[in-house]
């Protein structure tokens, strides 16, 4: 019987966080590296292994802090049995899909930790949570007017009214929905 | 024992002194009485059990003008000290929240003044819950103290909002970040990749930095939607749009019909490469576009690097100004052109158009797979565009087809036997304004060509001819073999019987997933007259339920004597096959039927579980589709 090595995440502010290697694993990144570290899963491990192997792998991601991990690890222990497709199908399905259910409540927060979410998903290579953050900031764009674009965002309107005409005029070409 | 009478001077004279702002004196007198309220305070802990009692009356007052002095000597961390204390004496103390909050919004530390204040709110909300008017407070104070967090949130940019148990807390505003500003360029081009035309440009008014940024995107709109009737110069407005970004996924052209020809060479010289043009030609003709394709090495070249291609213009009748253009789209995968009128030649050169057309070699089309031919105008004469289409086919050799879809007013039974012949891997043929003579020997050109289809249409419009013919039948010796392929069926208006629908069904192998039947008028669902030629044969649902255990999609659209006893009978037919399992779209539009029949469709019983029901036309009140819905049996409902 081989004991599993156990996996570690440290993240930027110094918290450290055990995990399930497939759970781990759904980040494409923490795969590689472990890929460099681990023998494949389920093969057992050399026997003549040394005595530091069995100490627990550290995985340090400067770039995400605790409270986005925490979130980003509930996401993976969702979805550790569930092997996802390969990403390579059409932009059309892609574009159409709806946003699975679970991952819209899961990704109903402040708009600060989706984009941190978001960042993380980015950095840690999470395609399809990184997917599911970007439609669901779509969503918050999809069907607005600049206003309430501007609104949703909090962003400052920083156009005079005539450069803002001339963007109108510029767009006369487009077809209205 | 305290000095209650020290006590009581400390407060009379303090203030005094206060309000003539000689604050260190106050502080001195303030301080002297606070020292014999501690007295107090230590002798009555001893013996005093009730917390209310511990400190003397005064000593809250005399903590909070103290605090008061200290802020005004400037010694702000005194200050802070004694609101603490106040506060920590009196959870309920509205004045020490008040002064924590001031002290530290003058040290900058606001975030933490919103905190103080918030837990202080917090806790005269349970308080006042709790006690009901037992606790008493200062509704101005506590009014106070509630606007003085709303200044600090809006300051922060925090909401406040109630979580679970009820807590009020600050939740950063909805509406605080920039998604612009806060994520990497290739997320923002993923998150605009997966918005429509209109929400790009939207996007594009927000702000300069999203102006500037989705401006330097180019893929940021890769398949433009234009205005229809485009002008000159909201086509010039398109091409400053796009400045640098040449490659467009697709392009969709219907201008204003004087600007057609100025458009065209614009877009030409523009540089623009697109790989997919769809465009409605109503003033340039064939012949026009063809001398342009001749002329315009730029318009040649991006017609030449075109992959589909949608056309629809008008055409002379006996030039060849259509072959011409073919000639430049030999490299096309995709071909549609449908002719919207067929110009006389003004002057009559029957002979020069002869010479013309006889050029001596083909177009050859390898990489062509799928090619829609829309030649038919409506009219019944048909005569111009037989030769036309004819000549067609006799200049552009196809032989890679798996996508062939004709309209045409009459179709030529040698140019489409050979058509078929070369193209024998077809998997779609659709064929539209065809006559029930027709259908019969296309269908054995079809099973000659040993073509296996997976998607067969037809369509027939002529009524008039129809009923100068009989009915479709004797394909009993035809060999349908080539159906046993096929996935998709639809039928449209055609005057196919009841007995060939079920050798077709038969012949499809139980194959078929998709099946559509529209007012085909000699299949019967129910009794009831029909059609002056029809023999009196009821369609046999059995045929259908049995021969189809694959149907995903069952379209039986404006069909003859489909009514509540037919459904009725489909849904017992189901129940009894137990197919088909997988049916998930369902259009029973336009028929005699009512609610009645929907409750048979979803009996206890019934395996139907439908994603789409289309009952338009129909008559059926509004419940029992909720119904239907709230039951879980479809998910959407069209009517």
């Amino acid at each position: 019987m081989s004991k599993e090595r156990q996996i570690v995440i440290i993240t930027s502010d110094g918290d450290r966080f055990t995990v399930e290697r497939k759970v781990a694993e759904k980040s494409i990144l923490i795969k590689n590296m472990l890929k460099n570290l681990l023998p494949p899963e389920g093969e057992e491990p050399d026997s003549d292994e040394d005595n530091e192997d069995n100490e627990p792998i550290e995985i340090p991601t400067q770039n995400v802090r605790s409270a986005v991990m925490k979130n980003i690890l509930e996401w993976c222990e969702h979805y550790k049995d569930y092997n996802f497709p390969d990403d390579e199908q059409d932009d059309d399905s892609k574009k159409s899909a709806p946003i699975d259910p679970w991952d819209s409540n899961f990704l109903n927060v402040d708009q600060e930790m989706l984009y941190e979410i978001i960042l993380a998903a980015n950095y840690l290579n999470i395609k399809p949570l990184l997917n599911a953050g970007c439609k669901v900031v779509a969503e918050m764009i999809r069907g607005k007017s600049p206003e309430e674009i501007r609104k949703t965002f909090n962003i400052v309107n920083d156009f005079t009214p005539e450069e803002e005409a001339a963007i109108r005029r510029e767009n006369e070409w487009a077809e209205d929905r | 024992m305290a000095n209650e009478n020290l006590i009581n001077k400390a407060v009379e004279i303090g203030t005094r002194e206060f309000q003539v702002q000689n604050y260190s004196r106050a502080l001195k007198i303030y301080t002297r009485g606070i020292e014999e309220c501690k007295i107090y305070y230590t002798e009555s802990e001893e013996h005093g059990r009730r917390r209310t009692n511990r400190y003397h009356s005064k000593y809250k007052a005399l903590l909070d003008c103290r605090a008061a002095c200290f802020g005004k000597l400037d010694r702000l961390d005194k200050s802070l000290e004694d609101s603490e204390t106040l506060i920590s004496l009196d959870h309920y103390s509205i004045k020490g929240y008040l002064r924590k909050g001031k002290i530290l919004c003058k040290t900058n530390r606001e975030r933490e003044a919103f905190e103080s204040i918030n837990d202080g709110i917090n806790v005269l909300r349970h308080g006042i819950f709790k006690y009901k008017s037992k606790l008493k407070i200062n509704k101005r104070l506590y009014t106070k103290m509630r606007n003085e967090r709303a200044r600090l949130a809006e300051h922060l940019g925090y909401e406040i909002v109630r979580d679970a148990d009820g807590k009020e807390t600050k939740k950063r505003k909805q509406s605080s970040s920039d998604p612009v500003v806060k994520l990497p360029v290739e997320i923002i081009m993923e998150v605009m990749s997966l918005l429509d035309q209109s929400d790009v440009l939207s996007a594009m008014a927000v702000s300069r930095q999203w102006h500037l940024l989705l401006t330097s995107i180019t893929e940021i709109v890769e398949c433009p939607t234009l205005k229809k009737r485009l002008t000159r110069e909201q086509f010039e407005k398109f091409l400053d749009f796009c400045h640098d970004r040449i490659h467009i996924k697709k392009l969709c052209l219907d201008c204003k019909p004087v600007d057609e020809i100025y458009i065209l060479t614009r877009l030409a010289n523009s540089g623009i490469v697109t790989e997919n043009l769809e465009i409605t030609l109503r003033n340039v003709t064939d012949e026009n576009l063809a001398k342009l394709l001749g002329q315009n090495v730029h318009a040649r070249e991006l017609f030449q690097s075109l992959r589909q291609l949608k056309l629809a213009l008008e055409v002379y009748d006996v030039e060849n100004g259509i072959n011409n253009i073919m000639a430049y789209l030999t490299r096309l995968e995709t071909l549609s052109i449908t002719v919207l009128n067929v110009r006389k030649s003004l002057t009559i050169r029957q002979g020069a158009s002869i010479n013309a057309v006889a050029r001596n070699y083909a177009n050859k089309f390898h990489k062509l797979s799928e090619l829609q031919l829309h030649f038919h105008l409506g009219d019944p004469k048909g005569q111009t565009n037989t030769s036309l289409y004819n000549n067609f086919f006799r200049m552009n050799h196809f032989s890679r087809l798996t996508d062939l879809e004709l309209n045409c007013s009459s179709y030529d039974r040698a140019s489409i036997k050979e058509l078929l012949e070369r193209n024998y891997s077809l998997k779609r043929l659709a064929l539209y304004s065809i006559s029930p003579n027709e259908i019969s020997w296309i269908f054995r050109a079809i099973s000659e060509a040993r073509i296996r289809l997976e998607t067969f249409e037809i369509q027939e419009v002529c009524t008039k001819r129809r009923q100068q013919e009989e009915p479709i039948e004797g394909q009993d010796e035809m060999d349908l073999s080539f159906l046993s392929e096929l996935k998709n069926l639809t039928l449209i208006k055609t005057s196919i019987t009841v007995r060939s629908l079920v050798q077709i069904l038969e012949a499809t192998n139980m194959q078929l997933q998709v099946l559509k039947l529209v007012e085909n008028d000699f299949i019967a669902f129910g009794p009831g007259p029909i059609h002056q030629f029809a023999p009196y044969v009821i369609f046999p649902l059995e045929q259908l339920v049995r021969n189809c255990p694959n149907l995903k999609s069952l379209s039986l659209m404006r069909c003859s004597n489909l009514d509540n006893a037919s459904i009725r009978m489909l849904s017992k037919l189901i129940e009894k096959y137990s197919q088909p399992r997988k049916l998930e779209r369902l259009d029973l539009s336009y028929n005699n039927i009512d609610g009645l029949a929907l409750v048979a469709l979803f009996g206890p019983n019934s395996l139907l579980r439908l994603r789409t029901l289309l009952v338009t036309g129909c008559d059926i009140s509004l419940e029992t589709l909720t119904y239907v819905k709230r039951k879980g049996f479809v998910e959407h409902i069209v009517m």
